[in-house]
């Protein structure tokens, strides 16, 4: 029994001393309590204020956060619990509440982001009757959860609450919504309050399925492989298997490339890292792949932004898919071995059986591709001499002045993909942004709950003038809360990965993503965050500096150059193969 | 090659469940042929058969999406070949002309079908089998004027000894566990 539940117990044997019924908010504060959570982003409203109520006298133990709009709850809650590895947790009203945090929950279903969504609902005589602020929350939030469920009665609330947890984190995690009617909350409880734990459900049985013939299988591909490669995905961090991955690079001398998400779980500076997969990943490992004979796919699921046209990808090679939802496995790309497991475990049953090995030969043709990248895009991007200011060299002067050692919260666009590019990441569970869904005014709500999760750790956000426009009210909660965020504003004035293509394939028609922004500066200011802009290199290093050194929130803004485009890139239904360098 | 598939799909009662499932055939675009529900043998567990055409490999990606829904305890899909499989008619015939009714009772005979109700005027008869049965019988009796025509959806279980529950283990899972009283 741990601390916080022996507490809740002594509370819970008060109350029945006292003979005091507790309502359906109270029991749903003692089950968040025992669930272990410390940290709420929410938004109150009338549908939800018995749970409000009830929260004002929890305050000392459930931290609560007021966001400024419920998607920046939403993001905030996704931010921490991708973080922590912890569940975020979300609180919200009915009607315009709720639906607020649709855009939220379904960038955490595509990301695969434990968190529990908490709404009110009106009461259940009003339901289906067009009720004031009713929405039908539950049937909209269907195909965007991993489960959704209506409470109608405080007594369900205990159990519910347990099971809405554990199927939030286990096996691949993702986000679940619990509508409560307000009777529900503010009724009493018909039979004594039970703390319950959930684990395991009936019908859902995220366990690992597979055989040790498939792990012989498996090593015996890797073995006696010429031109084997490892693909890494969000799974490594998820599973917690960073050691069992650097193990087996090392040990079979295999090239190593992440996706999006896997970011962070291998450190950038490792010889055997070979870069980033996908449309703006690194030279080599996009053409590579198209050579290799033995894929190792751990923990990620093909994504098309990483495969690019599916008919001519990495037809020549044995796809070896290690993978804990068995759905992903022979979805996008048929395998020569599935392991239906956890990455940790599939990992640790392999490694014995794998050989020492190293392949010299193929490395090289690694190490030719990131020349000519360096050559061609790299050298000019971080280390300009003329023009002005690039988004590369700023990300590359972050990742200086943190030593790879801070948390990077990107949003959606250029700025996003120079971040995931140029920051050298040396420390697991480091970068996160918004892969599936693509949403832009993800990162600052997702940096200040990056920063409640880890106080101690360097949150750095790195977001496009376009972006931060969509959810730039969250500098309050900052503000407010005193969360010593760090806000650097990459501004082009430009939706600057729309004006690519634009430029790239719509003949330079730029149809209207030229931004008038405001001044940012002012705004932040406004709000009670420290503020700083720069236009000039000979800044740069002094700007980041005083950044990094702040106690306080702190926002840099960089105006960049206008007209810049990220490369490589591998154009929508090209093959990874005809991977563009310019 | 695209064919006719059944899934069987066996779930806990919940509100809200058929939208669930038919979510996943709408999003990927894949018209639902026909849609059975009830309860089974198992009190509080329901059976939903399900008829859609489309490849196989696509009735394998159906129904390890449909084994991702929480509250589905197990799914699978069956071809023809794998399965007993039944539907129900029900034909509405005019029988103004009070000539036409021995004809009719005596094809309904010929074929297992059974008078359900009968009044001056209109029968209605039912007859159950596969829905090549069902249209052959329909053909036959069209020349005698049908006023309506319906028939269920498909029902269908596995040709296999074993019952459903052993399949999705029914017994097996407890929910929670209480951590102090
Ligand atoms: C909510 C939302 N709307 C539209 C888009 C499409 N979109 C993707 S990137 C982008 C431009 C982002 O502009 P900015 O924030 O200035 O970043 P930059 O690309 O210039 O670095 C747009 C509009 C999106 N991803 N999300």
């Amino acid at each position: 029994m741990n601390s916080t539940i022996q507490n809740d117990t002594i509370k819970v044997n008060t109350i029945m001393k006292e003979n005091r019924q507790i309502n359906g908010s109270e029991a749903l504060m003692m089950s968040l309590v025992a669930e272990g959570v410390d940290t709420i982003f929410g938004y109150p409203g009338g549908a939800i204020m018995p749970v409000y109520d009830a929260l004002y006298d929890y305050r000392d133990k459930l931290n609560h956060i007021l966001v400024r709009h419920e998607q920046g709850a939403g993001h905030a809650a996704e931010g921490y619990a991708r973080i922590s590895g912890k569940v975020g947790v979300c609180l919200v009203t009915s009607g315009p509440g709720a639906t607020n945090l649709i855009t939220p929950i379904t960038d955490a279903m595509m990301d695969s982001v434990p968190m529990v969504c908490i709404v009110g609902q009106v009461a259940k005589s009003l339901l289906g009757t067009d009720a004031f602020q009713e929405a039908d929350v539950m049937g909209m939030t269907m195909p965007i959860t991993k489960w959704n469920y209506q409470v109608t009665s405080a007594d369900e609330i205990p159990e519910i609450i347990a099971k809405a947890f554990y199927i939030a984190k286990s096996g691949r995690p993702g986000p679940v919504l619990i509508d409560i009617t307000k009777n529900a909350q503010f009724e009493n409880l018909s039979k004594e309050f039970v703390n319950v734990k959930c684990n395991s459900v009936r019908g859902y049985r995220p366990k690992s399925n597979y055989t040790y013939e498939q792990i012989e299988k498996a090593a015996e591909l890797i073995n006696s492989a010429n031109k084997p490669f490892i693909f890494i995905g969000q799974g490594v961090l998820i599973s917690k298997s960073e050691n069992e991955i650097h193990e087996l690079v090392n040990k079979a001398g295999i090239p190593v490339a992440s996706t999006l998400h896997g970011l962070s779980a291998f450190p950038v500076a490792h010889p055997l890292y070979v870069g980033m997969l996908g449309m703006h990943g690194n030279y080599g490992p996009n053409l590579l792949t198209n050579q290799a004979d033995v894929i190792i796919a751990v923990g990620m699921r093909f994504d098309d932004r990483v495969t690019g046209d599916l008919n001519r990808y990495a037809k020549q090679a044995k796809v070896i898919h290690i993978e804990v939802d068995p759905a992903e496995i022979n979805k996008n790309v048929k395998t020569a071995v599935s392991i239906n497991a956890d990455a940790k475990e599939a990992l640790q049953v392999l490694l014995p059986l794998i050989c020492k090995n190293e392949h010299s030969e193929w490395l090289n043709q690694f190490k030719e591709c990131e020349l000519k990248e360096y050559e061609k895009v790299i050298q000019n991007e971080i280390y300009p001499t003329e023009g002005g200011l690039r988004m590369g060299e700023v990300i590359n002067k972050i990742s200086e002045k943190t030593k790879g050692q801070a948390a990077l919260i990107a949003d959606v666009g250029q700025h996003q993909m120079m971040a995931a590019r140029y920051y050298k990441f040396e420390r697991t569970n480091s970068f996160i942004s918004s892969g599936g869904l693509g949403t832009m005014g993800f990162a600052l709500p997702a940096a200040f709950g990056a920063k409640v999760a880890a106080p101690e750790r360097e949150v750095v956000a790195v977001i496009g003038d376009g972006c931060f426009q969509m959810t730039i009210q969250e500098l309050g909660t900052i503000a407010q809360n005193k969360l010593p965020v760090k806000i650097v504003i990459l501004n082009n004035n430009f939706l600057g990965m729309v004006r690519q293509w634009q430029e790239m394939f719509f003949d330079h028609r730029y149809s209207f993503v030229e931004l008038q922004n405001p001044d940012f500066i002012k705004i932040t200011e406004g709000f009670g965050v420290k503020a700083r802009k720069i236009t000039d290199r000979s800044e740069l290093d002094n700007a980041v500096e005083e950044m990094i050194a702040s106690q306080e929130p702190y926002l840099l803004e960089v105006v960049v150059e206008k007209e810049v485009n990220v490369f490589p890139m591998v154009a929508t239904g090209a093959s990874v193969a005809e991977v563009r360098l310019e | 090659m695209e064919k006719l598939y059944t899934i069987s799909v066996f779930t806990e009662n919940n509100i809200g469940l058929l939208n669930r499932l038919t979510i996943i055939f709408t999003r990927r675009r894949i018209n639902i042929e026909s849609l059975t529900v009830s309860e089974t043998e198992k009190k509080g567990i329901s059976r939903f058969t399900i008829v859609v055409r489309c490849t196989e490999d696509m009735s394998k990606k159906l129904v390890q999406q449909i084994n991702k829904v929480i509250e589905v305890l197990i799914a699978y899909a069956y071809d023809a070949d794998n399965m007993i499989f039944s539907e129900v008619a029900i034909y509405k015939v005019n029988t103004e002309e009070s000539i036409k009714l021995t004809p009719i009772v005596n094809l309904a005979n010929e074929h297992g079908a059974r008078v359900m109700y009968m009044e001056p005027g209109f029968a209605a008869l039912e007859k159950t089998g596969t829905i090549e049965d069902l249209m052959k019988f329909y053909d036959l009796l069209k020349p005698f004027g049908l006023l309506e025509f319906v028939h269920s959806g498909r029902i269908a279980i596995h040709k296999q000894r074993k019952q459903a529950h052993e399949l999705y283990h029914a017994e097996e899972l407890t929910e929670y566990e209480r951590i102090f009283v």
